[in-house]
């Protein structure tokens, strides 16, 4: 990876003339509600930055892009990652035809808040809900013409690990998750050169954008936190190293088909949907603080509304709705799977559209079926000046335990927090 | 009597549409005619600056780069790309134009590496906060207004046609006034009425510069002034660099390639 990022450096800088760079650098302050616990730590204060260049001419083009952060207070946030590094060429005069290879941050979504479809990327999972960080997957692409769109071909070689959040983060598990592992058949390891594959049809059709996408990939989604070394012992099942190793987030091959929509209709008004359909592999049974687990094949949709409507003084305003369903698993299946199984999200953003380009948006999501799990959230933001930004966070989360072992959202009851964010961009 | 016929089919060919029936018959045909003399550009490029005034005088500086692909038959397409602010920088907006249904649009959000697609009817939202809507500066296809003749002018001592027009969309203004240049088919000046049929804003087109693309020689505007005369703010809008004739590939005007 080091060589082709430093390929596509050196190709960038040699011609300065179609050279573009963009990047920001932010100081943020996180600070959560006390839960008087002394082995997590409540604050974060972290710097983090993107940087990005590009370059484009005639058929050639290629992207870089990479994302840092240091935090002096949960040294768990720490990461250094690509996200784009890939070079891409047109094999035809009109730029239908194109090869890509390198690094890519993938966006298959049509929603806002909840995105079935959107599964490639490992993330960040200490990153904020609205706005996921997503580490760039080595993919090669063939994408060509076909009727009113387009049809792509990917290959991705390689895996790359999540970022999980520390022993210290109100946002994880109480405990540093091991390096993950990657089951294939009865086999788990932590080799990441895996090949995995996908196909995608993007249309334009009587107005809609429509995609259809096959995926044969390494989920990320479902991990299952647990070992594979493990005995029976006076018929109860013990780990072979003690219940510390129990640790290892194992992640399964998966095979994904699903598509998303998006058409505008009547005035100001926007019917978003996404669906995807998971069958796992699951040959491997890993020992869980719950007892031996497998990967549950399920389908999840997700449909959304989106209303704009613009008022006399110039600003906006915006209403979204979405709700979001597991299919083919129990409810108490459902709830160890995702932190949102059977939820709405109502969101309202406004948005002055003055020089200082202030927003305000407020959101909430509601579990219909776990009703108790509940999520608000209001974000604020303000240029400070064309390159200085702040803006400004709170979240709540309301989903106390119904049992012992905590599960769905239930999982960050009371890590409400706080956080305030000044962004210099570039 | 040959002077006589030659004068009579000149004097036909050059004012036929003059000759309309109604105000509305007039206003329709003096639209298309500005439309036809502006057709055949094939393709524009160019480098924007929008300069907002506060209405204490404070100004600060927006700046876009744009590309415009002419229709064959429909509307254009064009691709709108932020570049100051610094926060909205790379943020493209992508338009295909219709004459007789709603554009489609897309916005591509770099921070998330997502084309969204967006509903174009919220036209009469501020335009990066500056006097100017989406709506003042989208398509203007002839085909989404309805056009009334109101009277002969002369704006700067130049000869005008007084047109009123009112969209047939939902649109921010009750009624626009075009002053046309009779020379040029372009406007000289435009005023944006609100719902309450008051005076809202006043645009003032000038810098217009001839390009010459192959047989078609067509005129644009390279400065537009906004004024808000409610809230006494204004805006100008420049076109530096802009180029005409430009061959683009209708790939680049797909939502593959806005990312």
């Amino acid at each position: 990876m080091r060589i082709l990022i430093a390929i596509l450096f050196l190709a960038s800088n040699s011609v300065l003339a179609d050279f573009s760079s963009m990047g920001e650098v932010a100081f943020e302050y996180r600070q959560f509600e006390d839960d008087n616990v002394t082995t997590t730590e409540d604050r974060g204060l972290a710097v983090f930055s993107r940087v990005e260049s590009r370059y484009e001419e005639d058929y050639y083009s290629h992207v870089l892009r990479a994302f840092a952060r240091v935090d002096s207070e949960e040294p768990s946030r720490d990461l250094i990652w690509v996200e784009d590094a890939y070079a891409a060429y047109f094999l035809d005069a009109d730029k239908l035809w194109r090869f890509s290879g390198g690094y890519k941050v993938f966006n298959w979504t049509a929603l806002e808040a909840f995105r079935p479809a959107d599964t490639i990327n490992s993330r960040n999972l200490d990153a904020p809900l609205e706005k996921p960080e997503k580490r760039g997957e080595l993919a090669l692409e063939l994408e060509m013409p076909f009727y009113e769109g387009a049809l792509t071909f990917s290959l991705f070689p390689r895996v790359e690990n999540p970022h999980f959040p520390g022993a210290a983060s109100r946002l994880g598990l109480g405990f540093a998750p091991a390096t993950p592992v990657w089951v294939d058949g009865l086999k788990a390891t932590t080799d990441q050169w895996r090949a995995q594959y996908a196909a995608r049809l993007s249309q334009f059709i009587f107005g809609a954008d429509l995609s259809l996408h096959f995926l044969q990939h390494y989920d990320r989604q479902f991990p299952i936190v647990g070992t594979t070394r493990y005995a029976q012992v006076l018929g109860n099942l013990v780990p072979l190293n003690g219940v510390a190793s129990m640790n290892v987030p194992h992640y399964f091959q998966v095979t994904q088909f699903g598509g998303t929509f998006a058409r505008p209709f009547f005035d100001g008004w926007v019917l978003k949907a996404e669906a995807v359909h998971r069958s796992f592999e699951k040959d491997l049974d890993i020992l869980t603080a719950s007892g031996l687990k497998k990967p549950l094949d399920h389908s999840e949709a997700a449909l959304g509304l989106e209303y704009g409507l613009a008022h006399a003084d110039g600003s906006e305003s915006t209403f979204y709705l979405e709700a979001v369903s597991l299919f083919g698993v129990t409810k108490e299946e459902r709830a160890t799977l995702a932190a949102f199984q059977q939820d709405v999200f109502v969101g309202f953003r406004h948005a002055l559209n003055d020089v200082m380009g202030t927003e305000f948006l407020v959101s909430a999501i509601f579990d219909l079926e776990r009703t108790h799990e509940k999520l608000y959230n209001i974000q604020v933001s303000r240029r400070l000046s064309d390159i200085w930004k702040l803006s400004g966070t709170i979240r709540v989360f309301d989903a106390a335990p119904e049992n012992q072992t905590p599960v769905g959202l239930e999982i960050l009851d009371q890590d409400n927090h706080a956080s305030l964010t000044i962004t210099r961009y570039f | 009597m040959r002077l006589w016929t030659i004068l009579g089919f000149l004097l036909f060919t050059t004012s036929s549409f003059l000759m309309a029936a109604t105000p509305e018959q007039k206003g329709l045909q003096i639209a298309q005619e500005a439309r036809a003399k502006n057709e055949g550009f094939i393709g524009e490029e160019s480098k924007m600056k929008m300069t907002l005034i506060s209405s204490s005088g404070d100004q600060v500086v927006r700046e876009m780069i744009g590309k415009v692909q002419e229709g064959s038959g429909e509307g254009d397409r064009s691709i709108m790309e932020f570049m100051n602010p610094k926060d909205v920088k790379g943020t493209k907006m992508l338009t295909w134009s219709y004459k007789n249904k709603e554009d489609d649009q897309w916005l591509y959000i770099p921070a998330f590496r997502r084309v969204k697609r967006i509903n174009s009817s919220g036209k009469s939202a501020s335009f990066m906060g500056s006097e100017f809507s989406f709506e003042d500066l989208g398509s203007q296809e002839v085909e989404k207004f309805n056009y009334k003749w109101l009277k002969d002018a002369k704006v700067e001592k130049r000869d005008v046609w007084v047109l009123e027009r009112v969209s047939k969309e939902p649109s921010g203004y009750s009624k626009q006034i075009v002053y046309m240049d009779k020379q040029i088919y372009n406007p000289m000046k435009i005023e944006y009425f609100n719902m309450r049929g008051e005076l809202l804003k006043v645009a003032e087109f000038s810098a217009y510069k001839q390009y010459v693309v192959g047989k078609a020689k067509v005129y644009r505007a390279n400065r537009i002034h906004m004024k808000n005369l409610q809230t006494k703010k204004e805006s100008i809008f420049t076109w530096d660099e802009r180029s005409l004739g430009k061959k683009f590939a209708d790939a680049d005007f797909s939502q593959a390639r806005l990312k």
